[in-house]
């Protein structure tokens, strides 16, 4: 990290010194070279120039010089004496060094010579008479002298007579020293020139360079996160808006991370703070200050009972000097009607962000001294699906449209206050139940300490939720997690030691397949219940003592009441048997109304003893193959005579495949001469029949033996209290058709006891039918076992 | 005409049947308990016995299952008599080796019919080995 933080510090200096000097070095060179150029092209005009104007004064002397001869030759030529002239050239030299030779020539080829050496003559050739007339000039070596002069060659005419040529020859030495001197100045005015071009560009490149090397020595600490760097607004024109340039950008690139900043600020407060209205005024503070308003609020959505957008103000953030959006009056209560009441709230219901120009909601509220804000904007907050409220900032110093950037990050802010509301209500709502809850609640980690409590949990055990946290389920849970979903019994350890006997159920928490995250156990203290229990045992013990007490009373009674009705019966009898006569009809009348009350009297006495005997829980069953074929010939034969005086037919049907039955005969003889018996005593001139069948459904094999009669038929109502002890159904009955009304209950009883049951059906006026049904027990079933299922009855 | 004997705790009941059954024309020969009845079954040698099953000193039960395991009285017939006309009573009562069941008050016809069938010729169910002559109980 911090390598290479200091090789991005490396870049930046390269980046620094190596740029301005390329933009330097290229900017005075090129300044450089075009002076350069500029002097070349100057000096190349200006020297062949000058070599000119050195050579013309050179001319303009010899032609001077050649001037001053003509008098002398004109008399030379008149007089053809040449001494004159060869003195008048003799002081000529001597008094002008910069002479070198005077040379007169006759076109014949006569010449005077005369220079340093002294005077001659001499015939010379056609060098020194050049064919045309003309005066000519230039640097040559010239023969005869042999040496390198300026030579002036003027034609001399005598008489308008073409006579020769004067020639003058004047030494190189002024004209070379000119020269020399003046390629001397100028090469030093060159490197002066080039000298002080060089200087200048340097200088004006650098000046050019500097600003920009400040701009980016800017940009290099806006690039390494220093938004606070500005740079100076000075320079060219074109810098000075690159600067400005720089500097909005800056500007806005510090705003954006001020807005950012805000933002994972909220982040982080909505996530670690325990109640999200505990972080919301420093989160609106500090999206406020980020993003340069006025005012920041929440404004929790009313709407929907009247047109507009209507809500309270929570939450307020106010930049100092801006009035509450509450007005100062400690209403919270805001509303707007109208056209833009209704359009805000709609477009805000969508979901939509709505940005007002002016005259923003605060206006309306208008209590006191609230500054109208210049340009607000509204952003829906969505708590669960649903529209919770309004998060809105207004700015009522300036107008301004507000950029993207601020857009989403408010969205941003409302999404995420909208999640943190969502979160906390769903922690609420988690957190309610756990405290409704009258169980006790522990959640343990896969090790089995406790992570998590209810208060009725805590309240049960005595300690508080930090002492709890942590430690191994063990601490309180005598016995250990049932884990597996069924209740067991266990115990609560109490903080002060007691016990608390608990029903528990503990399951598995999985956040997902494969990942154990612990376990959930659910306690109820059954203390109350435990006891209500005992005491309900108790009762119930002494209940059933007191029955079985009474029942053993009743047995002992009944038989003690039983001996001396025999006595009673068989007496009487016996005087019917002894004084027949037709004498004495009032007395046997009196004899059998005794000996029938006795009998009725010792079948009530039965019954009673057969149901104390079964409350008593003395009657066992004996299950045995039995012939139900032979019980009901038995049954039949005993009811006879009963049949008879009712004017009944009794049939029977007893199949071949059901003729055997596994059952306690007694019970099951007792139960048919039963139903068979209250059959014939309830039907007149009718028909009592007994269908036996065997049935198989999913429950298994069964007996079946119906006896149906077409008597006088039961009463919807009262088929239910049909087999209750000493319930016949009509009081009247009694009298008129004797019983006791305990046949039934205590047939119904013996069926049950052997498995079975016995059930009826019956329609008044038409008839009953009494249906037993018993297992078929394993002697009977292996026969039967492939036939198919058939339908009850 | 049998020579019956009557084992019957209860004076009246006693009575009333020995009166009823003389009348009938047997010999009624009587024992208070179970253990004056075998007694008596051993020394008078009586054609059928009426036992009454509650009786005090030795039960009927317990009485008919011992004259029934002796040689000397296993074929005189037993006819069990009790007010325990309860059920389970008549199998209880087969069991301990009674030959019929017949139950308090006395049914006058029905048991002169069954003294008559036990008695005439056929006999009892004859000698058994015990109390496990329930078999002929059953029918």
């Amino acid at each position: 990290m911090r390598r290479r933080f200091t090789g991005g510090w490396e870049k930046v200096r390269r980046l620094r010194l190596r740029a301005p000097r390329s933009i330097t070095a290229r900017i005075s060179g090129l300044a450089w070279t075009i002076a350069f150029c500029s002097l070349t092209i100057f000096v190349a005009a200006s020297i062949p120039e000058q070599k000119r104007e050195i050579e013309d004064s050179l001319r303009s002397k010899a032609r001077g010089i050649a001037a001053s001869l003509l008098e002398g030759l004109d008399r030379a030529a008149v007089t053809d004496d040449y001494s004159g002239l060869v003195d008048q050239c003799t002081q000529a030299l001597a008094g002008d060094d910069s002479i070198d030779f005077l040379l007169i020539n006759k076109n014949d080829g006569f010449s005077i010579i005369v220079d340093r050496k002294g005077w001659r003559t001499s015939q010379l050739g056609s060098y020194w008479t050049p064919p045309q007339r003309k005066a000519a000039s230039g640097i040559a070596v010239v023969p005869v002298f042999g040496k390198r002069v300026f030579s002036f060659a003027t034609p001399y005419n005598f008489s308008s007579l073409p006579w020769g040529w004067i020639h003058v020859g004047l030494s190189l030495d002024a004209y070379d020293e000119g020269v020399a001197r003046l390629y001397r100045r100028t090469a030093w005015l060159a490197v002066f020139c080039m000298a002080g071009s060089l200087l200048a560009s340097v200088v004006v490149a650098r000046r050019l360079v500097r600003p920009i090397v400040r701009l980016q020595a800017v940009v290099g600490r806006l690039a390494e996160g220093d938004l606070s760097a500005r740079a100076s607004i000075r320079g060219a024109q074109e810098l000075k808006t690159l600067a400005q340039s720089f500097n909005t950008m800056a500007d806005s690139l510090l705003q954006r991370d001020e807005i950012l900043e805000s933002l994972r600020f909220a982040a982080q407060r909505f996530l670690s703070a325990a109640a999200w209205q505990t972080a919301i005024l420093e989160v609106l503070e500090k999206i406020g200050n980020a993003t340069q308003v006025s005012r920041v609020f929440l404004l929790e959505n009313l709407s929907g009972q009247h047109d507009g957008l209507e809500g309270t103000v929570l939450h307020e953030w106010l930049r100092p000097g801006i009035a509450s959006k509450t007005g100062g009056c400690g209403s919270a209560e805001s509303r707007w009607k109208g056209g833009d009441g209704v359009r805000w709230a709609g477009a805000l219901s969508r979901g939509e962000v709505v940005s007002i120009e002016a005259g923003g909601p605060a206006g309306e509220t208008g209590r006191g001294t609230t500054l109208a804000p210049q340009s607000s904007i509204l952003v829906p907050i969505e708590v669960g699906g649903s529209w919770f409220g309004v998060l809105g900032f207004d700015d009522c110093v300036r107008a301004r449209a507000w950029s993207d950037a601020e857009r989403d990050s408010f969205r941003s802010a409302a999404r995420m206050l909208g999640a943190a509301i969502t979160r906390q209500q769903a922690q609420e709502y988690v957190d309610n139940i756990l405290r409704s809850m009258g169980e006790s609640l522990l959640v343990t980690d896969p090790e089995m300490r406790i992570r998590r409590v209810n208060p009725s949990a805590l309240r049960l055990l005595g300690y508080t939720q930090e002492q709890l946290i942590g430690q191994p389920v063990s601490e309180v849970v005598e016995g250990g997690l049932p884990v597996g979903g069924i209740a067991m019994e266990r115990s609560y350890r109490t903080k002060s030691g007691i016990r608390i006997p608990v029903l528990l159920s503990c399951a598995e928490l999985r956040s997902g397949p494969g990942s154990l995250d612990g376990y959930v156990s659910l306690a109820q203290d059954v203390t109350e219940l435990k006891r209500t229990q005992a005491e309900l045992e108790r009762a119930r013990d002494a209940a059933e003592d007191a029955s079985r007490t009474k029942s053993a009373f009743l047995a002992t009674m009944s038989h003690e009441l039983r001996t001396p009705l025999n006595a009673i019966i068989g007496y009487s009898q016996m005087l019917r048997e002894d004084c027949i006569g037709p004498e004495q009809p009032e007395v046997l009348s009196d004899l059998e109304k005794i000996e029938r009350s006795g009998q009725l009297l010792l079948g009530i006495i039965n019954d009673i003893l057969d149901l104390s005997k079964i409350e008593a829980g003395r009657e066992t069953v004996k299950a045995q193959t039995i012939d139900v074929a032979a019980v009901l010939r038995e049954v039949s034969n005993t009811v006879q005579p009963l049949a008879r005086q009712q004017g009944n037919v009794l049939a029977i049907d007893c199949p071949e495949q059901a003729r055997l039955a596994y059952a306690d005969l007694a019970k099951f003889r007792q139960s048919v001469l039963n139903l068979v018996n209250n059959a014939l005593k309830f039907t007149e001139n009718g028909r009592v029949s007994v269908a036996v069948n065997k049935l198989s459904n999913r429950d298994g094999e069964w007996t079946e033996v119906h006896v149906s009669d077409t008597g006088i038929g039961i009463r919807r109502e009262h088929l239910s209290k049909l087999f209750q002890p000493f319930s016949q159904v009509d009081a009247s009955a009694t009298r008129k058709y004797n019983g006791t009304g305990l046949g039934l209950a205590i047939s119904k009883k013996f069926c049950q006891m052997m498995g079975g049951d016995i059930t009826v059906e019956s329609e008044p006026g038409r008839g009953s039918r009494f249906s037993i049904r018993l297992p078929a027990g394993s002697s009977a079933s292996g026969e039967d076992a492939a036939r198919p299922v058939e339908a009850r009855n | 005409m049998c020579r019956i004997l009557l084992v019957e705790d209860n004076e009246l009941n006693r009575d009333m049947l020995k009166r009823r059954l003389t009348h009938r024309g047997h010999e009624v020969i009587l024992a208070a308990n179970g253990r004056q009845g075998i007694e008596v079954a051993r020394s008078e040698k009586p054609d059928l016995v009426l036992m009454d099953l509650s009786l005090p000193e030795m039960d009927g039960w317990e009485a008919t299952r011992i004259l029934k395991n002796d040689a000397g009285t296993c074929a005189i017939p037993v006819v069990a008599l009790t007010a325990h006309a309860m059920l389970g009573d008549r199998e209880k009562a087969l069991e301990a080796g009674c030959d019929e069941f017949a139950t308090k008050p006395v049914d006058l016809p029905l048991l002169l019919e069954t003294i008559g069938r036990l008695t005439n010729g056929l006999g009892g169910t004859g000698c058994q080995a015990g109390p496990q002559g329930e078999q002929d109980g059953r029918k």
